[in-house]
């Protein structure tokens, strides 16, 4: 984002120079009026707002992303305990018994070897004791489980970062507002 | 899969950022929801994701349990009662999976004792396996735990900073 310093003429003359005032104000890539075209003019507090709001949006994004990723996980995980707990209770033919992911119909086998990437998966029965698969199952829950658990502490992390931002923008229009209302007072 | 749906405009910040997002996790009820409330849809699933594991786990243990108690009770039958052998040893081979060779008669002490020998290493895989089990448990008890935490953590993150805001206005 690039920001550009303006100046916009005061109805004030310096008692020095005799001449007009001038004020500050900014212009920033990506922040325009109504038109959509024209560089909306922005004082201090509403350039520190426009940055930090793009900051906390950028945040936002990163955060979403991983709640999809944390999302896919949970739903991979139940369709592995839903395949563990049908090995567990019967015999299963892992060619045609099928499981639901992401809008299309797998087989036991074309879900654990193509999405989940499990080896050595029968294309025949499975049951209780098929103890290989079952111990592949669940190393792969493990794993899956493991990068979950990572992945919602990196999201408390990008919550709170998205967290100080705000407060910064909070904090930053507070100090300009006390500011001004001093000089008011003091006047 | 997470949707998207913008509906409002917020004039101070930058193109592309300037509107309020809602979102939905294309569960039942998980349409427009607010950040937080996607947050708290996101750990509630994993942590379900993780409580129906801990089921599955829990009745491995009961079922392995049970099959504990009845080798208890079959191991003092034989070394009570050996007239009840034939039953215990079909239990022992086609239910325990035991491979090793076993006696037809259990009347003199070497064979009781080879049908004891392979009963008891095979409670002893089982209780072994109960074990790991039970610490698999925990863990996933733990990361239920952490699951709830983090919506917990994330929707104060949240909170304290609309707090924030709305005290320093």
């Amino acid at each position: 984002m690039g920001i550009e310093v303006d100046g916009i003429v005061l109805s004030m003359k310096s008692p020095e120079t005799g001449r007009y005032l001038t004020a500050n104000v900014y212009t920033v890539d990506g922040v325009y009026e109504a038109d959509g075209v024209t560089p909306r003019l922005l004082s201090i507090g509403q350039l520190v707002m426009a940055l930090c709001l793009n900051r906390a949006a950028l945040l936002e994004s990163s955060i979403i992303e991983k709640m999809s990723s944390v999302e896919d996980t949970s739903e991979q995980l139940e369709l592995l305990t839903e395949i563990e707990t049908a090995i567990l209770e019967s015999d299963v033919n892992m060619s045609t018994k099928k499981v639901r992911y992401r809008g299309s119909d797998y087989t036991y086998h074309a879900f654990l070897t193509d999405i989940m990437d499990v080896n050595n998966v029968p294309t025949g029965t499975a049951n209780a004791d098929s103890a290989e698969l079952l111990k592949a199952i669940e190393s792969k829950m493990d794993e899956k489980n493991s990068f979950s658990q990572q992945t919602m502490i990196e999201l408390q992390s990008l919550t709170n970062k998205r967290d100080q931002t705000y407060n910064m923008v909070s904090n930053v229009l507070k100090s300009l507002n006390t500011v001004m209302v001093g000089n008011v007072n003091n006047m | 899969m997470i949707g998207i749906e913008t509906i409002s405009l917020n004039p101070y910040a930058p193109r592309g950022s300037d509107r309020v997002n809602l979102y939905s996790n294309g569960m039942e009820g998980g349409d427009h929801l607010t950040i937080g409330q996607l947050a708290i849809a996101v750990s509630m699933h994993a942590a379900a994701a993780y409580e129906s594991q801990s089921v599955v786990k829990m009745n491995r243990m009961t079922s392995g349990s049970d099959t504990l108690t009845q080798c208890a009770a079959y191991l003092e039958e034989i070394t009570e009662d050996p007239d009840n052998w034939a039953v215990i040893k079909a239990y022992m081979q086609n239910t325990l999976k035991i491979t090793d060779e076993l006696p037809d008669t259990i009347d003199t002490y070497d064979r009781r004792m080879t049908a004891i020998t392979a009963l008891k290493t095979k409670m002893d895989s089982l209780v072994r396996s109960q074990q790991e089990m039970m610490i698999d448990l925990q863990t996933l008890v733990n990361r239920r735990s952490v699951a709830f935490s983090a919506s917990s953590n994330i929707v104060r993150a949240l909170g304290t900073s609309m707090s924030g805001n709305a005290s320093n206005f």
